[in-house]
């Protein structure tokens, strides 16, 4: 019987040297699992915003979000390709260049709350009650997404960390090239990211055509 | 001390089973002991045991399905009366006995052939079973032939439902009848923690307005220290006049077309008279319509209940046959708080539309009897009124 | 021991060595200094401890939840007696000894709950994921044992929570299971006691079961996708592997909504927004809340909550399938008609969830769609039924326990399942909806039908799980006990159709209190279920510590992989390398006799 410390290891290099498995489709666990509550966030905002296109037929007040509303779509655009030069970067093992695309990205997400907490206080301003169900409807939807975003940036700092950490370790990093762990760590982080930032597309342009 | 004694019987009977199956393992495992090949097999009684589960299943199928018919039969007479006092109703009802001719059938035949199975098939130790993995024949044929008995319940039932819940007002079509000659009685039910608002139109046959705003609810209530919580619009609808709220019964007609708007005031209700086969709930903000013809006044159903044995039989209560005091009754279907259960009212059928109007003549308005005095105790105080406050004044001076 | 053991070919002979007691004790002995107790017992990662947890948690709220029906079934059966004890174990809840409405729908309210969420969902689809997905396609463990801990550990506190509201001051949540808007959408208690405070832990409670859910989910669906073991290939899954997996797509993509419905109810209560409020008038006072709809909860509720019922119900045909397969020595009849009907019911059943609302006053136009889709659900569920049948057919059925739960469960289902045709067909459900016809069906086809694939599960994998046999003595008084008298508690509610439910008293209707009789049978019945549950929590406790011992492989004689594990499998399950697959799950009584999925295919042998 293995030890219970090693035998992660031992399952992982099970399912995937080959020596004993046919594995049916060829994508780590971890990543499927990533996929698949992919699946179920996307669910939760459809119920969300099924909820509002159900509201919206019996009766809806409609108001224009404030200007900087329409500036996020871009952050979450610009967040979206630095995680995606920063895999590909980490992959060709440039690793000083890696971490500064982390930094950015996460400049960007700070960005995008910025601009989510103006339009938000915007709103606010507007003196809406809270009990105009579009208003209402506008705060749980910013709200949910950020939580999840809330979500991502924690990953990033983690992922982020474990780079920084071993910044003067050329040896450490290169090695990592090859170990499937933390190249995996940050290909699900990436696809997250993809996620929440496809998201807000979907969400923005969702309020874009039902309020305005 | 019932309960005491239940309890211990339970506790007795629980040592006993335990007993018994402590006893049975180890007999079976001196069974074991004793055989000449030892292999740890517990089941080497298979035959023996499936025996006799064979025949308790037999026994079971007979058992249930015995008393699963016999007791339809016997509480028959006790279940909500089978005939249906509303046109739609007897329609809902057919549907209700169609799908259970063929639901009885089901339930029936595979019960049967479920548990001659077990008994034809019980473990013997030298069958060999037979290596059966499918057949699309087979297969095919209990696909089709439920599809065809639910494409069959399905249809009939839409249609049934349709003519039921058809939106519109109108009584042209109605199962197929022409019921527009005759005026309906439009009135309306409001639901509320813990009873029913039951308002009538009055004489002019149509009910007064609401408007559900702060003005006409708490600004009234405020100035005239009277709820108004339907938000009646007193002032400025004289149609409200008339309206008239009853307390204890609600009143329908006999032939005669009914339209309820059903609605609630604080949670959610649901408006339910079970020998008129209705069902709607009331939604807080979300008013629903429903509409019915009764068939019987309450005298003719307590008529054809006379015939039947169970409402023949003395009520201790009130010491007359049942059917003497039978009344239809309203009653809620949506969980809406502690008293959910409670929220009982009866149901009056008239036999003409004269009989009605007679009743409904009877009746003091509610703007009449409360409104009116309320408003003009504020609007117009009496003389006496201000006097009285006067010296009120001049006391605290 | 020839006819009735395993064919040689079943177990696994390579380990045959291995598997005597001796081991067994040697192999804790060898652990001892590596596993402390927290990390075996309590914090363990090993998919089979988890699904240990999930079982006698389940179990626990069981009891709880049964426990508490028989509170509100004497209420029902005798509305006008009191019972001191009532007095003595509730206080001030059952004062002079009869219930008190308050108490009573929060009794209703939390049984509801606790069954259908932490004891059909977590108990039935948490234990058997957890115990047979890594064991039958041939997996060290779950995709990942870290999450599957923290899906149990949410699953604790979910109950944790759920069980501390059960003690505060204004009571638990009393507003019905399914929580509808406006009565539990305000935080007042004058509307209704148990919507303060108890409310608000009850949504807790049901999110973080939502998370546990999902997390586990996400592993069991990763899990059968990737772990599989060589040979398994997706047709030669087992059908319970399928059922669970089915399961935990379904909850995956329900769940979300129910969590969306949760925040939004919660958004209501704490921040006064209105999503489900709408002219609310209390005590002559006009509330507020404006252009809300009470409606939009509930469809929110049921898009979650009719698949919810299959989510309890799959898990349960997949066991069934299974063990009587073992027990009747005969393949399932029609292994891809199960297949495609299990995928048909997850897929239909997400477009019928609007049948639960046919009297909400909803669209006659949509009330036509959703009955539709909902009678469509009766043929595949009726195609299972039949093919069930046919298994028994020329089989050579050992009437083992499991086996007899098997059974039970398909006339439970057939009884059932019919009277889903009536409340399905919107023109009888107007008479139906809300009374004790529903009661009575949902009861037999979720409650007590699911609860039978649950013992059929416990009593058949007992053995695997815990090393030991149940008494079986007990085993077949607690199957014949429990199914007379559940029928005896459940069927008897279709007289009383037309009669609604969750009512604490029916005496001032004259229409509804025409069976008292049958009330106090049924309350009796019920206190002869549970008496029989106690002789099997007694039966399992003490097999688990003091059962036979179980001294060979394959018991009973099963062709799955789990059988191919030592008698007591450590973390990793298989002591050498894991098996290859060769054969599907059902190679009973064959030419070759019956035949494990491992043995690899003799020559000229044409897989099924």
């Amino acid at each position: 019987m293995k030890d219970n410390a090693n035998y992660q290891d031992q399952m992982t290099s099970e399912n995937f040297s080959g020596d004993n498995r046919e594995v049916a489709i060829r994508m780590h666990p971890q990543k499927l699992a990533m996929y698949i509550s992919m699946l179920s966030m996307t669910m939760f905002f459809v119920a969300l915003t099924s909820a509002l296109l159900f509201k919206k037929g019996q009766d809806w007040f409609s108001f224009a979000p404030p200007a900087l509303f329409y500036y996020s779509p871009i952050l979450v655009v610009l967040n979206s390709f630095l995680l995606h030069r920063a895999t590909k970067l980490y992959k060709s093992a440039q690793f000083k260049s890696f971490r500064n695309h982390l930094l950015l990205a996460l400049l960007s997400a700070v960005g995008f709350f910025i601009v989510q907490w103006f339009t938000w206080k915007g709103i606010l301003d507007m003196r809406l009650d809270r009990r105009v169900v579009s208003a209402a409807f506008f705060y749980v939807i910013m709200l949910m997404h950020a939580l999840h975003l809330l979500g991502g940036v924690f990953a990033l700092l983690v992922v982020w960390f474990m780079a920084w950490r071993s910044r003067k370790d050329e040896l450490f990093e290169l090695r990592n090239i090859i170990n499937p762990k933390r190249v995996l760590a940050i290909e699900v982080l990436t696809l997250f990211w993809h996620f929440i930032d496809g998201l807000w597309i979907y969400l923005f342009l969702f309020i874009f055509f039902n309020y305005t | 001390m019932s309960a005491f004694i239940i309890l211990s019987v339970l506790i007795l009977l629980f040592t006993a089973f335990f007993f018994i199956g402590k006893i049975s393992e180890t007999s079976m495992s001196i069974r074991k002991a004793n055989a000449t090949e030892d292999d740890g097999d517990s089941y080497d009684d298979m035959e023996y045991v499936s025996n006799i589960n064979g025949y308790l299943s037999l026994a079971f199928m007979v058992g249930f399905l015995f008393l699963s018919f016999y007791g339809t039969l016997h509480y028959l007479p006790r279940m909500i009366p089978k005939l249906a006092n509303s046109i739609h109703g007897q329609e809902l009802d057919k549907m209700f006995m169609r799908t259970y001719y063929v639901t009885a059938a089901i339930f029936l035949i595979t019960h049967v052939v479920l548990f001659a199975f077990v008994f034809m098939y019980r473990y013997k130790s030298n069958r060999k079973a037979y290596f059966f993995s499918h057949s699309n024949t087979l297969e095919i044929i209990w696909t089709i032939i439920p599809a065809i008995a639910m494409a069959y319940l399905v249809y009939t039932g839409i249609i049934a439902w349709n003519e039921t819940f058809t939106k519109d007002n109108s009584f042209t079509e109605y199962f197929g009848e022409d019921h527009s000659d005759k005026m309906p009685i439009t009135m309306e039910v409001t639901g509320y923690q813990f009873g029913w608002k039951v308002r009538y139109p009055g004489i002019d046959g149509s009910l007064g307005n609401r408007v559900i705003d702060d003005e006409h609810i708490n600004e009234f209530y405020a100035t005239y220290s009277l709820p108004n919580e339907l938000g009646v619009d007193w002032q400025d609808d004289s149609t409200s006049h008339d309206d008239l709220f009853v307390d204890d019964t609600v009143r329908f007609v006999k032939g005669h077309p009914a339209i309820v708007n059903v609605g609630a005031l604080d949670v959610l209700h649901s408006f339910y008279l079970p020998h008129f086969r209705i069902k709607m709930d009331c939604v807080p903000g979300t008013p629903n319509q429903i509409k019915f013809i009764p068939l019987y006044s309450t005298e003719e159903y307590r008529e054809i209940l006379s015939e039947e044995a169970y409402w023949q039989e003395i009520n201790e209560a009130t010491g007359q046959p049942r059917w003497e005091t039978f009344n239809f009754e309203l009653a809620c279907t949506e969980l809406c708080g502690a008293s959910h259960w409670a929220m009982q009212k009866y149901v009056k059928i008239y036999e003409t539309m004269d009989e009605f109007y007679a009743w409904q003549d009877a009746q003091t308005p509610y703007y009449v009897s409360t409104v009116e005095p309320a408003i003009a105790a504020v609007d117009n105080p009496t003389e006496e009124v201000m006097e009285d406050e006067a010296s009120i004044e001049m006391a605290k001076n | 021991m020839a006819d009735l053991t395993a064919n040689p070919t079943v177990a696994n002979p390579s380990h045959e060595g291995q598997v005597d007691h001796g081991h067994d004790h040697g192999h804790h002995d060898d652990h001892h200094h590596e596993e402390t107790f927290l990390t075996k017992y309590i914090f363990s990662m090993d998919h089979k401890m988890i699904s240990k947890q999930f079982l006698i948690t389940g179990i626990f709220w069981a009891f709880i939840g049964g426990a508490m029906s028989l509170l509100f079934r004497l209420q029902l059966a005798w509305p006008e007696s009191t019972f001191p004890f009532m007095e003595t174990l509730l206080g001030r809840w059952a004062e002079g000894g009869q219930l008190s409405p308050d108490f009573y729908y929060a009794l209703v309210t939390i049984h509801g709950t606790v069954l259908v969420f932490f004891v059909l969902t977590g108990g039935l689809s948490g234990t058997f994921a957890n115990f047979l997905i890594p064991l039958q396609i041939g997996a060290r463990d779950m995709a990942s044992p870290m999450m599957n801990m923290l899906s149990y550990w949410f699953f604790f506190a979910a109950s944790f929570v759920m069980f501390g509201s059960l003690f505060i001051e204004t009571g638990p949540a009393s507003g019905g299971w399914t929580a509808y808007p406006p009565l539990n959408g305000m935080r007042d208690v004058a509307i209704n006691k148990g919507s303060g405070l108890g409310f608000d832990l009850w949504l807790t409670s049901i999110s973080l079961f939502i998370v546990s859910s999902l997390l586990g989910g996400l592993n069991y669906i990763s899990t059968v996708i990737n772990l599989r073991t060589r040979g398994m290939t997706l047709s030669r899954l087992p059908l319970v592997i399928w059922a669970l997996m089915f399961a935990a797509i379904l909850g995956v993509l329900a769940f979300p909504a129910l969590l969306s419905a949760a925040v939004l109810l919660e958004f209501d209560r704490l921040l006064d927004t209105s999503f489900f409020l709408n002219n609310i008038v209390i005590n002559g006072e006009l509330l507020a809340y404006k252009g809300g709809s009470p409606i939009l909860y509930q469809h929110l509720f049921w898009f979650l909550g009719h698949p919810e019922v299959y989510i309890i119900i799959i898990p349960a045909m997949g066991i069934v399938s299974d063990v009587m397969s073992v027990h009747a020595r005969k393949p399932i009849f029609g292994y891809k008609a199960m297949l495609i009907s299990m995928l048909a019911i997850v897929v239909i059943g997400f477009f019928v969830w609007a049948h639960h609302m046919f009297v909400t006053g909803m669209s006659p136009v949509l009330g036509v769609v959703f009955a539709i889709f909902t009678l469509l659900i009766a043929v595949p569920s009726a195609i299972k039924t039949f093919n069930w049948i046919t298994t028994l057919w020329r089989g050579n059925l050992r009437l083992t326990v499991p086996m007899l739960f098997c059974i039970g469960f398909v006339s439970l289902f057939i009884t059932g399942g019919v009277t889903g045709i009536f409340l399905g067909n919107p023109a009888v459900d107007v008479q139906l909806h809300d009374t004790y016809f529903v009661v009575a069906h949902f009861h037999i086809i979720m409650g007590v039908a699911a609860f039978f694939g649950m013992w059929a599960g416990v009593y058949h994998w007992f053995p695997k799980m815990f090393g030991r046999h149940m008494n079986r003595t007990l085993g077949y008084i607690h199957f014949w006990v429990t199914i007379v008298s559940a029928y005896l508690v459940f069927f008897p509610m279709h007289f009383m159709t037309g009669f609604p439910r969750r009512y604490w008293s029916f005496t001032n209707f004259e229409t509804f209190n025409t069976m008292g009789d049958l009330q106090a049978i049924i309350t009796i019945a019920a206190f002869v279920v549970f008496s029989a549950q106690i002789l099997f929590l007694i039966n399992f406790f003490y097999s688990i510590f003091r059962g036979r011992p179980v001294t060979e492989q394959n018991p009973w004689g099963a062709t799955t992989l789990e059988w191919t594990t030592p008698i007591r499998p450590g973390h990793g399950n298989w002591e050498g390398n894991i098996p290859t697959v060769h054969r599907w799950a059902y190679d009973y009584s064959t030419e070759n006799g019956d035949v494990g999925q491992h043995v690899p295919m003799k020559e000229g042998e044409a897989e099924h």
